[in-house]
């Protein structure tokens, strides 16, 4: 297929709000044009017929502003009906030329010359276009003004995002035709997408070639964005959620190989796909939060006994992303480190109510059945905990939640004499609950889920249940063990960026207890773990961690917990 | 020797068996007729005597035949039989064979009769027409008298098969007969007695006459005649074959050998090595009742040694207890046995319930004494004893059926009984015979309820389907039964509320169903909240569990009733509109007694099916969507195991499909007959259940909670009923 007949058909399916009027931007960036407003920015004020305002050249390469009018989906061909609409788009472009734009932050914007421009992933119809053409020449007598049509359109995205950065090869126009085509594809594992992702990375130019860099960051975002959209079209976010969360971290490892999590320029791009990121997060919550928070929301009632597995599978799965989405919304929208500790609070207390709410509503939220569900149930209980205002029922509620996790371990032992899985390979796991008998492979020897939740407990004062859980332990032969990362040979910040992290951690094994949970505490309270500075959280992206745990299983870090519950 | 004659008496047809001593030497034989009226057979006993035939054995059998074709009615059908047997075989043409035989005649003599099965009128094979194709056909058998086995089996073989290739002769009385002639011919010829070929008739490729031969060795080796060892041997040597048909053959050929010389008789329960042991005691069966005080000293004295003891446990109990002395005699005796020798020990549990069971006197110590003895071996016996038990309480069970049943819960508490054990159908081993026998039901439920603690939640109702069936069946009141079946249901202890909701789902009819709403409106409160708790404990079908407790819904007490509809709410989330059909219906059947609770029903049903349709929309819940490939994988193992226990469990039953052979079909169309044009869709079958919600949700807590709820005892674990409900 023709690399411009992709580009179109893509760009015709976008509707308005959120599609045509997000990816404008890129081109725009791309072009070599500043944005200055976008639909995003300005959600909820009236745009008085600018969606975009942005300053760039014309083919003269003389600076005008731009006021862009985007109309999209049913508005996108322009026709009578379409014209003559209330809000259509003779209303908008009358209250773009009557209505003044001020922008302080740019010298001289006043002066420069606009252009008016209606961008629309259409068409004219021929029977209107004596209509159209009469009005514009009556409205806009200076001839300043531009329509940016679907061949326009497609023209301009091929020149400059597609032709430059996407598709310059016939390797990557093969993984990209790939994804379009097979992202929606049940059981489809993106390898192309990470290919895809891995090579415009390789090829990212230095933040000297301005126009370049900016066009090759667009691309990035736009790339996630045609995913996000394909999946949007399916009414099926799933399959971008793995890509997007590929697509910000890879990037960000990128960054930090080449130590540019420095560079102000680069740093300004990242926050662009973060931005990006936390909007389509924002997309997926809002379609499922309410229905995830319903008595057992999250299981599929349709799946019959493979809910054994997939019920706990999916509701950690959910759990661990929802609190990496709860930490980033504490920087948006700017993404940048802010003051607002009001808003912080109130998100928090919003954030903990539903937590607890899903929780509560999910009993599999509280059924570990790897050890590697240590992640989603320390994510929750670091953030409930890690909260400005932790009140006396939150740490109830988390010495609860660590004593249901625990009590789910200790009943799947009793009835299905497993314990939780060490091996991030879920087939034998998956044996094991069909057939009801234990494979050869099926390895839950060793423990890093319940040292942690005992630990929590001691720390909460939880000394009970504490106790209770040790004599239930007292005749297993589990091995308990700590994993601490080893930052004297590897660069732990890039390691949990790259991959599951494995020989990354030292192992202490064979943790033994004492018999009280005042010992433990009085024992191990004064212990310090390495605590690592990280250039993440340098940058401004802290959150990050908590996406790069949960996404690549890799446990979290001694040192960081015992931070976060202090 | 045996010889059969039809004759008339008072106008009745009849065949008359006439037992020979010694041909020779007996003038007047006793007769005894093959009625099915006892009064006319006694009286022929009593009165009829015959003279005794005097001419030499070698014709006994054309003599005989001599006598049934003197008849000329009778000869005419039977030829007339005969020859349309050789033309057709045994099936008759009602049209074409009308007018060949005399229909009538034939039935009334019960030469012919209806078989429903086929639709066809079928030749009777009974001795007369045996006897008639003897006369006629049989090839002569005088001119080729078998030299060895081979020629025996080949000329059995020849003379029994019809002709135009219709098989072996369906007759079996007419080959018995040939083979009975045959060894007579043998014997009378050669002298051969037949104990050489034996043994060789264990060679797979003679063996298929073995039975026959069995048979006819059986009806006239005393009559040939041959002498007690050789018979001793040849039986000893039957017995090898293992075949349920030496036993009746045996038994009455030993019998008759004792009652022809009790010195050789005494002699050979004497000298017949330790392995004769079932020969011993056939030989000291018979003595006793020839000879029960020559017996008696025997017994007396060969006890003291061990190795005799086991084949006299086999036969004490043929000796006449009517009298106390000599029965505690016996009993002494048997406790004397050394029960470390292992066939001893065996044989002690048939002696002693036969020795109850022949009791010829009521002695309550007597009989405690014998259940004693039995009741000190259970405990400890290893399997093989605790089967011989099990099957020996069979001869007690129906005079003693409280102590037998006793007894048999203490079998229960062997550990060498496991359910495992009594579950496998292979292992032969089985309570329901025994209970079956039993009429009153109190001991059925007591002993139910000990099973039901030995074999916590085991109870399986086809472990006593005969049991279940006489339950059913019996004549006590069903109120009465109903009764009994609530007090099992609301008892405190797990186990045995287990026990009553398993049997309750066994009684289906209407009356039992009426009775049981009758008794459930009369309970307390709290026993009624108790049974409702109990019914709903086992996961079933709301079809076979909500029925019983549907008066419940519009209960006096509106705890009871409150609660039962909070659990059908929730059942609704697993059952769907099963629960609220169920309830619907017993409505209307009763006036619309429980509007207001189907429709509170249905409102938290529709609540909850919009709850689902709310998540069902999120497509990126499902498991197709976000865990496609372990889902699938999971599916795949999770039916390859179901189908793998479906498989176990139908084997293990030893039902319907361990008789039939195994075809797989290479097509999945379908099963065609091939002489039929039906077809069975039998190539592909599916199945379905209903799996609980709640089990789905969280299966390890649901069994675990499952579980406990069914062990939980109400009165040591201090359940709130009291507090629940206020009474």
């Amino acid at each position: 297929m023709d690399n411009g007949l992709v580009i179109r058909e893509y760009l015709e399916n976008l509707t308005e709000d959120q599609e045509l009027d997000a990816i404008l931007p890129l081109l725009l960036i791309a072009k070599g044009f500043r944005v200055l407003a976008t639909p995003a920015r300005s959600k909820g004020q009236s745009q008085y017929g600018k969606d975009i305002v942005a300053i760039g050249p014309d083919e003269s390469g003389k600076l005008h502003r731009y006021y862009c009018e985007v109309k999209g989906g049913r508005s996108r061909h322009v026709d009578d009906q379409t014209f003559y609409d209330n809000d259509g788009i003779r209303m908008s472009l009358l209250e773009a030329k009557d209505t003044p734009f001020r922008h302080a932050g740019v010298p001289a914007f006043e002066k420069l010359p606009i252009k008016f421009v209606l961008a629309h992933n259409g068409d004219i119809k021929e029977n209107f276009r004596q209509t159209f053409d009469g009005f514009i020449s009556n409205t806009f007598p200076d001839g300043n003004f531009e329509r940016w049509d679907l061949d326009w359109l497609t023209h301009e995205f091929d020149r400059y995002l597609f032709n430059e950065h996407l598709i310059p090869n016939q390797v990557d126009s093969r993984l990209f035709r790939r994804v379009l085509l097979l992202i929606d594809t049940t059981d489809y594992n993106q390898v192309d997408f990470r290919q895809l992702v891995k090579n415009l990375l390789a090829r990212l130019p230095e933040p000297k070639h301005k126009r370049k860099f900016k066009s090759a960051w667009a691309t990035l975002i736009l790339l996630g964005r045609i995913v996000w959209s394909k999946c949007r079209q399916n009414d099926n976010l799933y399959p971008a959620i793995d890509a997007l969360n590929f697509l910000l971290l890879e990037t960000w490892l990128e960054i930090l190989r080449k130590k540019l999590d420095t560079a102000k320029s680069v740093t300004t791009e990242f926050r662009r796909m973060v931005t990006m990121h936390f909007q389509f997060l924002r997309e997926y919550f809002k379609k499922t939060s309410a229905a995830a928070a319903l008595p057992n929301g999250l299981f599929a009632e349709r799946a019959g006994p493979f809910e054994a597995i997939g019920y706990p599978m999916r509701s950690f799965e959910y759990l661990g992303l929802l609190v990496y989405y709860f930490e980033a919304s504490h920087w948006f929208p700017t993404f940048r480190k802010t003051a607002d500790v009001k808003r912080t609070v109130r998100l928090q207390g919003v954030h903990k109510r539903y937590l607890k709410k899903l929780i509560d509503s999910n009993s599999a939220c509280q059924r570990p059945l790897l050890d590697s569900h240590s992640i989603p149930i320390l994510a929750t209980i670091n953030y409930i905990l890690g909260c400005k205002q932790v009140s006396k029922a939150d740490r109830k509620f988390v010495g609860d939640y660590v004593i249901g996790n625990l009590d789910s371990i200790f009943v799947i032992r009793d009835v299905s004499g497993r314990y939780p899985s060490i091996s991030l390979n879920l087939n034998p796991l998956i044996e094991y609950v069909a057939t009801s008998e234990r494979p050869y492979n099926y390895s839950d020897e060793s423990s890093l889920l319940i040292p942690s939740l005992l630990d929590i407990l001691a720390s909460l004062k939880r000394d009970r249940p504490w106790a209770d859980a040790l004599r239930l332990l007292s005749d297993s032969e589990i091995d308990f063990q700590l994993a601490i990362p080893n930052t004297v040979e590897f660069d732990i910040e890039e390691r949990l960026f790259t991959d599951h992290m494995d020989e990354e951690f030292l192992i202490e094994s064979s943790i033994e207890y004492p018999a009280t949970a005042e010992e433990y505490r009085e024992a191990t309270g004064n212990r310090i773990f390495e605590q690592i500075t990280y250039r993440t959280d340098k940058a401004g992206f802290p959150f990050l961690r908590t996406l790069a745990h949960v996404y690549y299983k890799s446990e979290f870090f001694p040192g960081d917990v015992r931070a976060s519950l202090s | 020797m045996t010889l059969f004659l039809g004759v008339t008496i008072d106008g009745f047809q009849a065949m008359i068996l006439i037992q020979v001593r010694d041909l020779s030497q007996v003038s007047k034989v006793n007769i005894c007729a093959l009625f099915d009226d006892p009064r006319r057979s006694c009286k022929l006993l009593s009165e009829q005597v015959v003279p005794c035939i005097t001419k030499q054995p070698q014709m006994i059998f054309s003599k005989t035949e001599n006598e049934i074709l003197s008849d000329d009615k009778l000869n005419k059908v039977l030829k007339s039989l005969f020859s349309i047997y050789l033309e057709k075989g045994m099936i008759l043409d009602k049209i074409a064979d009308e007018s060949v035989i005399d229909w009538d005649e034939s039935r009334g003599l019960e030469l012919i009769s209806f078989d429903e099965l086929t639709k066809k009128w079928v030749i009777v094979p009974n001795y007369f027409f045996a006897y008639t194709v003897l006369n006629g056909t049989i090839p002569d058998l005088r001119s080729k008298v078998p030299s060895s086995v081979e020629q025996l089996v080949e000329l059995f073989e020849s003379v029994t098969e019809l002709s135009d290739e219709k098989g072996r002769t369906g007759i079996t009385l007419l080959a018995d007969r040939i083979m009975e002639l045959l060894l007579a011919l043998i014997h009378e010829t050669s002298g051969e007695t037949f104990s050489d070929w034996i043994p060789r008739l264990d060679s797979e490729r003679i063996s298929k006459i073995n039975l026959e031969f069995l048979q006819a060795y059986c009806k006239v080796a005393d009559t040939l005649p041959l002498c007690a060892s050789d018979i001793a041997n040849a039986c000893h040597h039957f017995f090898s074959w293992n075949d349920l048909i030496i036993w009746p053959n045996v038994n009455p050929l030993i019998e008759r050998v004792v009652g022809q010389d009790f010195k050789e008789a005494e002699r050979l329960i004497l000298d017949l090595p330790a392995e004769f042991r079932i020969m011993r005691t056939l030989f000291l069966s018979g003595l006793i009742k020839h000879d029960p005080e020559r017996a008696w000293l025997l017994v007396r004295s060969e006890i003291e040694l061990v190795d005799n003891q086991s084949y006299i446990l086999g036969a004490i109990h043929h000796f006449e207890f009517s009298e106390q002395s000599r029965a505690f005699e016996a009993l002494r005796l048997v406790k004397k046995c050394n029960l470390g020798i292992e066939v001893t020990r065996h044989h002690v549990p048939y002696a002693v319930t036969r020795l109850v069971a022949r009791l010829g006197f009521e002695d309550v110590t007597f009989v405690d004494e014998c259940f004693q003895v039995l009741k000190d071996i259970v405990p400890s016996a290893d399997l093989p004893t605790a089967k011989q038990v099990l099957l020996s309480l069979s001869a007690s069970v129906e005079k003693y059926p409280s102590q037998t049943i006793d007894l048999a819960g203490d079998l229960l508490k062997n550990p060498n009984i496991t359910y495992e054990y009594l579950a496998d159908q292979k292992s032969l081993i089985s309570f329901d015979a025994l209970l079956e026998e039993v009429s009153d039901l109190n001991i059925v439920f007591d002993f139910f309820q000990n099973f039901a603690l030995c074999y916590p939640f085991k109870f399986d109702r086809d472990l006593f389907q005969e049991t279940m069936y006489q339950i059913q069946s019996s004549t006590e009141s069903i109120d009465g039964l109903c009764k009994k079946l609530i007090h099992l249901i609301v008892h405190d202890v797990g186990e045995v509320r287990y026990l009553g909701v398993e049997m309750l789902s066994c009684f289906k009819n209407q009356p039992f169903r009426d009775q049981f709403y009758q008794n459930l409106a009369e309970l307390d409160p709290i026993s009624q909240y108790k049974l409702w708790m109990s019914i709903l404990s086992l996961e079933a079908s709301p079809k076979t569990s909500l029925v019983w407790l549907l008066p419940l819904l519009h209960a006096k007490n509106e705890v009871v009733a409150e609660a039962l509809l909070c659990k059908l709410e929730e059942l609704t989330e697993s059952y769907h509109e099963e629960v609220i059909t169920v309830v619907e219906r017993y409505s209307e059947e009763n006036a619309g007694i429980l509007m207001t609770a189907v429709v509170r029903l249905k409102t938290h049903y529709a609540s909850f099916c919009a709850m689902l349709d709310i998540k069902n929309n999120i497509i990126e819940f499902h498991p197709s969507i976000c865990q496609p490939q372990y889902y699938d994988r999971f599916r795949e193992l999770h039916r390859h195991r179901m189908n793998e226990q479906i498989n176990n469990s139908l084997n293990n039953r030893q039902g319907i499909l361990s008789f039939a052979k195994k075809v797989v079909l290479v097509k999945g169309g379908g099963w065609k007959h091939r002489e039929r044009d039906e077809v069975t869709k039998l190539g592909r079958f599916q199945s379905s259940y209903t799996w609980p919600r709640l089990h789905l949700l969280n299966p390890e807590r649901f069994d675990l909670e499952r579980k406990l709820a069914l062990a939980a005892n109400w009165q040591s674990d201090k359940t709130d009923f009291d507090e629940w409900i206020t009474v």
